[in-house]
C-alpha cells in the first residue's frame, strides 16, 4: 500500500518524491537548477551515454555537467545560476518525458515492490536488440514502450492512483510528438479524485530554447463522467489553450490514463 | 644455497649499470629541461581536459617529452657497453621504434601538426550515394572498410588533437610488434619461442609466439601510455618493475638483459626525480610508449610473458579501466568510472595527486612482488 500523508491526499513513495524533487532542483556546484528538457529526436545520437540522450538520472546529469565543464575549461562556480541552465541545454544535458517517466516508475517499483522495473520492449525483435534493451533499459524506453499493453493497462479517470501515467500519442499540429506525464499525487474528496498532480518533462514553445524542463502541474476534476480533456488543467498558472501541456493533450490522437502492470 | 662468485659479479655489474645510468641521466637532464622549455614542447590544454581539473592547473606549461631522458640514456649506455645481437639488439630496436612513434605524436601535437578530421560513416555513406563524380563514389565505396576502421578506432582513444590518429598509432604499434615478433621467431631460434608456465615448466608455443608478442607489445606500450597522467606515477611504477626484471634476468642467467634492465632502472630513477610533483617535465608519448614496449619485450625475452599482468600491474589496471569505461559507455550507456584512466577517477573523487600516486605505487609494488614469487616456481 502506498503511504497516505493526509486523509485526502495519496502520493508516490517518499523516495520517489525525493527523486522528482532532485530533477526539479539539480545541484551543480552549490546552485540549484531545474533539470532541462532534452529531446534526442533532433540530434539522433546513437549508442551515446544515456545522460547525453535525455535518459540520465539527476546524479548522472550533475556529474556529466562537471565533466563537460572540465573539457571546456569552464569553472562552473563562476557561471551565474541563470546561465547554468543554458550551459546544460547547450551541452545536450537534460531529460525527455519517457526518460523521466522511466526513472520515476523504476524508483516507485523499487521502493514499493522491492524489485527493479522490468519492461517489455515491443520494438526489440532481434536477438542483439533484446540484449541491448536489457543492458540499457532507460535508454530504450519510449512512450511507445509504456503504452504497450504488455507493460500497462488503461484505467478509468475515477480509478486513477499515483504512479499512473497520462499518455498522449500523436500530439501537436502535425501529430508528431508523443508525450507522457506521471501522476505523483492525487487529492480525494472523500473517495473520488478531485485534483491530479502530475510531473513531466516538456519544453513549451513560449518558453524558448532554455525554458523547458521538468515541471509540475495539476488537473482539477470537475466532472467525473466526462473525459480527462474536459477537466481544468493548470500549469505555470496557465489554464486552457495557454497551457501548452493541455494543448498537447487536446491535439493528441490518443489520450489515456495507463497503469503499469508492475504497480 | 650459496650464490657463486660469478653470479655476484654479474649482479655487481648490473648495479654498476644502474648507477651509471642514474648518474649520466642526472648529468644531462638540465640540458634536456632547458631544451624542452626553450622550444615550449608542452601539453596542449585544448586536447587535455584534465588540465582544467583543480590542482592540475599547475601543469600548464610543463613540457612533455621528458621520456627522452630515459630513452636516450638507455640507448647510449647499451650501445656502448652492452650491445649483443642475440639479446639486447631486439629490445633496443623495439623500444626505439615505439619511442619514435610516440615522439612523432608529441612533436605533431605541439610543433608541426595540423588538426585533421575523420569523416563520419554516415557522411561517407551519403557521399557514396550523392557524389557527382563516379570515381569518387567508387573510391569511397572501396575504402569504406578503412573508414570504418578509422572511425571505430576512435572509440579507443581520446581527442587526437593535431597528433597521430588512433588508427595510425595502432598500425605503427602493430608494425613495431610485428617486426619484433618476426625477428624473434625467424632469427633468434627455438629458445625464444618458449614461455614459462608458473608451477609447471616451459612450453614451446611455436608460431603462436608471434601474435602474442604483437599483442603484449601493443597492449603494454599503450598501458604505460595511459598511466602517464600524474606526476611520478608511471616513472615510480616502472622503477619497481625494472628493478624486479633486473633481479629475474639475473636469476635466470640472462646477463645482458640484467644489465639492460638495470640501465632502465637507473635512468628511470633520474627521470622520476625530476618528474615527481611539481614536475619539471612529463614523460610524454616518446617515453611512455618506448618504456612500455621495452617492458613487454624484456619480459618476453626472459620467457616470463605470463607474468606481465603482475609486473605491469598498475599499467594494466589503468588500460583495463579505459576498456571498461568504453564498454560501459556503449553497452550500458553510462560511465563506470567518473573518468578514465583510473587515476583520474580517484582525482575526481577528491584524492590528491600525491595520495593517488603513492597508493598506486604501493599497490603496484605488492603485485610485482607477487609476480616475482610466482616466477620462482
Amino acid at each position: 500500500m502506498k503511504p497516505i500523508p493526509s486523509e485526502t491526499t495519496q502520493s508516490l513513495h517518499e523516495s520517489t518524491l525525493r527523486l522528482i524533487d532532485h530533477f526539479m532542483n539539480l545541484q551543480i556546484d552549490g546552485k540549484k537548477i531545474q533539470c532541462p528538457y532534452f529531446l534526442n529526436k533532433a540530434t539522433k545520437v546513437r549508442a551515446a551515454l544515456g545522460v547525453l540522450i535525455g535518459k540520465g538520472t539527476p546524479e548522472d546529469i550533475e556529474e556529466e555537467a562537471k565533466i563537460i565543464s572540465l573539457k571546456h575549461h569552464l569553472d562552473l562556480a563562476s557561471i551565474p545560476q541563470e546561465k547554468l541552465k543554458e550551459f546544460l541545454v547547450d551541452n545536450n544535458l537534460g531529460i525527455d518525458c519517457s526518460g523521466l517517466a522511466y526513472h520515476i516508475l523504476h524508483q516507485e517499483v523499487r521502493a514499493t515492490k522491492a524489485k527493479p522495473l522490468k519492461l517489455f520492449y515491443p520494438h526489440a525483435k532481434s536477438f542483439f536488440r533484446k540484449i541491448l534493451v536489457r543492458l540499457r533499459p532507460a535508454e530504450n524506453c519510449s512512450v511507445e514502450t509504456l503504452v504497450s499493453d504488455m507493460n500497462t493497462k488503461v484505467v478509468q479517470l475515477s480509478q486513477v492512483t499515483p504512479g499512473d501515467m497520462i499518455i498522449l500519442l500523436g500530439t501537436g499540429k502535425d501529430h508528431d510528438l508523443n508525450h507522457i506525464l506521471v501522476i505523483h499525487a492525487i487529492e480525494y474528496n472523500p473517495l473520488s479524485p478531485v485534483i491530479i498532480h502530475y510531473t513531466h518533462a516538456l519544453q513549451w514553445k513560449r518558453d524558448g530554447k532554455y525554458g523547458g524542463g521538468v515541471r509540475k502541474g495539476h488537473i482539477e476534476i470537475t466532472d467525473h463522467n466526462t473525459s480527462l480533456l474536459e477537466q481544468t488543467w493548470t500549469e505555470n498558472e496557465k489554464t486552457g489553450e495557454e497551457n501548452e501541456t493541455f494543448w498537447r493533450a487536446k491535439t493528441a490522437q490518443r489520450c489515456e490514463i495507463r497503469r503499469l502492470h508492475a504497480l | 644455497m650459496l650464490i657463486s662468485d660469478m653470479s655476484v659479479d654479474i649482479l655487481r655489474t648490473a648495479i654498476l649499470f644502474a648507477l651509471a645510468a642514474t648518474l649520466s641521466a642526472f648529468l644531462w637532464a638540465p640540458l634536456l629541461i632547458k631544451f624542452l622549455y626553450k622550444y615550449k614542447i608542452q601539453r596542449h590544454p585544448e586536447y587535455d581536459a584534465t588540465l582544467a581539473m583543480g590542482a592540475r592547473r599547475t601543469k600548464y606549461g610543463v613540457p612533455i617529452m621528458g621520456g627522452l631522458l630515459i630513452i636516450i640514456t638507455i640507448i647510449v649506455i647499451t650501445l656502448l657497453f652492452n650491445w649483443e645481437r642475440k639479446f639486447t639488439w631486439m629490445p633496443i630496436a623495439v623500444m626505439t621504434l615505439a619511442a619514435l612513434l610516440g615522439g612523432l605524436d608529441d612533436v605533431m601535437n605541439n610543433l608541426i601538426g595540423k588538426k585533421r578530421r575523420i569523416r563520419k560513416i554516415k557522411h561517407v555513406l551519403k557521399l557514396i550515394r550523392v557524389h557527382k563524380d563516379w570515381k569518387q563514389r567508387l573510391w569511397l565505396t572501396l575504402t569504406l572498410p578503412w573508414t570504418f576502421f578509422k572511425r571505430t578506432s576512435l572509440w579507443l582513444g581520446s581527442h587526437p588533437g593535431k597528433g597521430l590518429h588512433v588508427h595510425e598509432r595502432l598500425i605503427m604499434q602493430f608494425l613495431a610488434g610485428g617486426i619484433a615478433a618476426w625477428w624473434i621467431y625467424f632469427k633468434l631460434g627455438e629458445h625464444w619461442r618458449q614461455i614459462h608456465i608458473p608451477f609447471d615448466g616451459f612450453l614451446n608455443i611455436g608460431w603462436l609466439i608471434i601474435p602474442l608478442i604483437i599483442f603484449f607489445v601493443m597492449f603494454t606500450a599503450n598501458a604505460v601510455n595511459f598511466a602517464d597522467g600524474m606526476d611520478g606515477l608511471a616513472g615510480g611504477a616502472l622503477i619497481i618493475t625494472f628493478a624486479v626484471l633486473t633481479l629475474l634476468s639475473w636469476m635466470y642467467g640472462y646477463n645482458s638483459m640484467a644489465y639492460l634492465n638495470a640501465t632502465a632502472t637507473g635512468a628511470l630513477i633520474a627521470y622520476t626525480y625530476f618528474n615527481i610533483k611539481p614536475a619539471r617535465f612529463q614523460m610524454g608519448d616518446v617515453g611512455s610508449l618506448g618504456m612500455g614496449a621495452l617492458l613487454a619485450i624484456n619480459t618476453i625475452v626472459i620467457n616470463q610473458m605470463l607474468l606481465l599482468p603482475f609486473l605491469a600491474f598498475i599499467f594494466y589496471v589503468e588500460i583495463l579501466s579505459v576498456i571498461i569505461q568504453i564498454g560501459g559507455r556503449y553497452l550500458l550507456g553510462r560511465r563506470i568510472f567518473k573518468m578514465a584512466p583510473l587515476h583520474h577517477h580517484f582525482e575526481l573523487r577528491g584524492w590528491s595527486e600525491e595520495k593517488t600516486v603513492m597508493r598506486f605505487w604501493i599497490l603496484h609494488a605488492a603485485f610485482v612482488i607477487l609476480g616475482l614469487w610466482i616466477a620462482l616456481y
